[in-house]
């Protein structure tokens, strides 16, 4: 009797670890990293939409998901959007529908990942004058957080939105990395615009193919 | 019996001869002096926030001498990436009138020509070459003694939150009913905003009384006994009295985080119009980290 209570509890604890099991956001039927050069290309518009869908990493197996597109840049500020799927957008009504993607955005050239195979950082190298190496982070894409402090990300289901300075000519690259899924797929939609000029004022509402 | 002996010297030793272990590690810590010319700041209250950074090199690609900075081909380059630093003094204030004007903890030596403040940089990686250099947040005060500008180098929006408070010197309290007039030095009493049921007074011995009116006329506030403390508000005591607004909850002010990575956003302030700030033209270039360091800042920055 011991030994089957025993079994038993082990079966519990095993099947959370299932990546079968119904609702773990990393079992969704979409890839796990959208090249939306070849899904659906970004221009530079305040009315056009691109958009993929991508499945949630196995982070506990260091997996890394998300969406990359480039645009060439026409000089001047851009402001880059992203909204990720949420409750609001798809009319649900629980928040089962809400997934999370943090945007970065930078030069093309600068980016250590590979659009649609692997995601990477926006990086560079600095060697100072005594020869002392220091990382240069390179992503253009500044966002504040509640204390005035750059570096932040909004929370699930929010849109994220910067402005970035560019020169015209030059390849910059949009990064979405997957941060959550929705837990009722598995699966994330997102949206993605480049508009020229600075950013108007950004709402759930602003972009509409998040679901 | 000796062997014991032996044995107990030999295991009494053995913490000891971990402490002679080097491990190899590139941190280190220094100590130095700052020069502020008097010609530069007249009084020792004049002498602004100082701030020492260990840089790879300073060059003058801001029109001033300041560190040598990365490639700004981004909005996170212009990074000078010190090895370390520090500021003499902090931003602390409970007075709101005088956020990011005031500056505390900082001790300032008089040295004939000079004023002289200590500093110490600690836990910083050394590497060869490296330069020492400074620069004073000065302050724009006129000659009534009243700060025309605030710090550039200080954030009005972090640092201590507190409810709104102001500094004042009582000079005796008086019976009046059943409470106590406060009358106060010529402190120009401001509009202390809220209601008198959210003003408070806390006396020198840091007893909390309420504030039933504020008499702007003649400088003194009426105070009344809440926690019965059975005698006249303290007139001395540990800590400086203070009028409490608990309807207003603001910040009093810290330095910039980045101030050593960008100084050049703050040494001419973000519109580059901060006027009166001063540099170490010269920087201290360490060749080992033996003796004390002296660094003049005495550069005004055009």
């Amino acid at each position: 009797m011991k030994r089957f209570a025993f079994v038993a509890i082990c079966s519990v604890f095993f099947a959370a670890c299932d990546p079968n099991v119904p609702g773990l956001d990393t079992g969704g039927n979409a890839p796990l990293i959208v090249d939306l050069d070849v899904e659906d290309p970004l221009s530079i518009s305040a009315t056009a939409e691109s958009g993929g869908t991508v499945r949630g990493p196995d982070k506990g197996k260091g997996q890394r998901g998300g969406v990359t597109g480039s645009f060439i840049a026409n000089g001047g500020p851009v402001c880059v959007i992203v909204d990720p799927e949420g409750t609001f957008a798809g009319g649900g009504t629980s928040h089962l529908d809400d997934g999370d993607i943090d945007l970065f955005v930078g030069r093309a050239a600068d980016y250590t990942g590979t659009p649609g195979i692997a995601m990477g950082e926006f990086a560079g190298e600095y060697v100072d004058p005594l020869g002392v190496s220091h990382v240069l982070n390179q992503n253009l894409c500044t966002q504040y957080d509640y204390y005035g402090l750059p570096g932040a990300h909004a929370g699930a289901a929010a849109p994220e939105f910067c402005e970035v300075q560019t020169d015209a000519g030059v390849p910059f690259l949009v990064v979405g990395e997957t941060f959550s899924v929705p837990p009722d797929d598995g699966m994330l939609s997102v949206a993605v615009q480049v508009r020229a000029g600075t950013c108007p004022l950004i709402t759930e509402s602003t972009l509409d193919s998040d679901f | 019996m000796r062997t014991t002996t032996k044995l107990a010297a030999l295991l009494l030793a053995l913490p000891f001869a971990g402490c002679a272990f080097d491990e190899g590690i590139n941190i280190h810590d220094m100590s130095g002096t700052v020069l502020v010319p008097k010609s530069v700041a007249p009084t020792a209250e004049s002498v602004g926030m100082i701030y020492i950074g260990l840089y790879s090199g300073v060059d003058n690609h801001l029109g001033f001498p300041s560190p040598v900075a990365a490639p700004a081909a981004s909005t996170a380059g212009a990074d000078t990436f010190p090895y370390g630093g520090t500021s003499i003094g902090s931003f602390y204030t409970r007075d709101a009138r005088t956020v990011c004007q005031r500056i505390e903890s900082q001790t300032v030596r008089d040295a004939g020509a000079n004023w002289e403040l200590d500093f110490e940089v600690l836990q910083f990686p050394f590497y060869e070459g490296t330069n020492v250099w400074a620069w004073m947040d000065a302050l724009v005060i006129d000659t009534a003694g009243t700060a025309l500008n605030t710090f550039t180098s200080c954030d009005p929006d972090n640092g201590y939150f507190s409810y709104y408070q102001i500094e004042v010197e009582p000079i005796d309290a008086e019976a009046e009913g059943a409470q106590w007039r406060v009358s106060l030095e010529d402190s120009d009493l401001p509009d202390v905003p809220g209601t008198n049921s959210t003003r408070r007074y806390q006396d020198a011995a840091g007893q909390l009384w309420a504030v039933t009116g504020i008499d702007q006329v003649d400088d003194a506030v009426i105070v009344a006994d809440i926690y019965s403390w059975g005698g006249k508000p303290a007139s001395s005591g540990p800590s400086q009295p203070i009028i409490i607004s608990e309807a207003e909850l603001m910040n009093f002010g810290s330095q910039f985080q980045d101030v050593l990575n960008f100084p050049g956003k703050y040494v001419r302030g973000a519109d580059g119009a901060s006027p009166g700030d001063f540099v170490s033209e010269n920087p201290v270039v360490l060749d080992n980290l033996s003796g004390n360091v002296e660094i003049t800042v005495a550069f005004e920055v055009p």
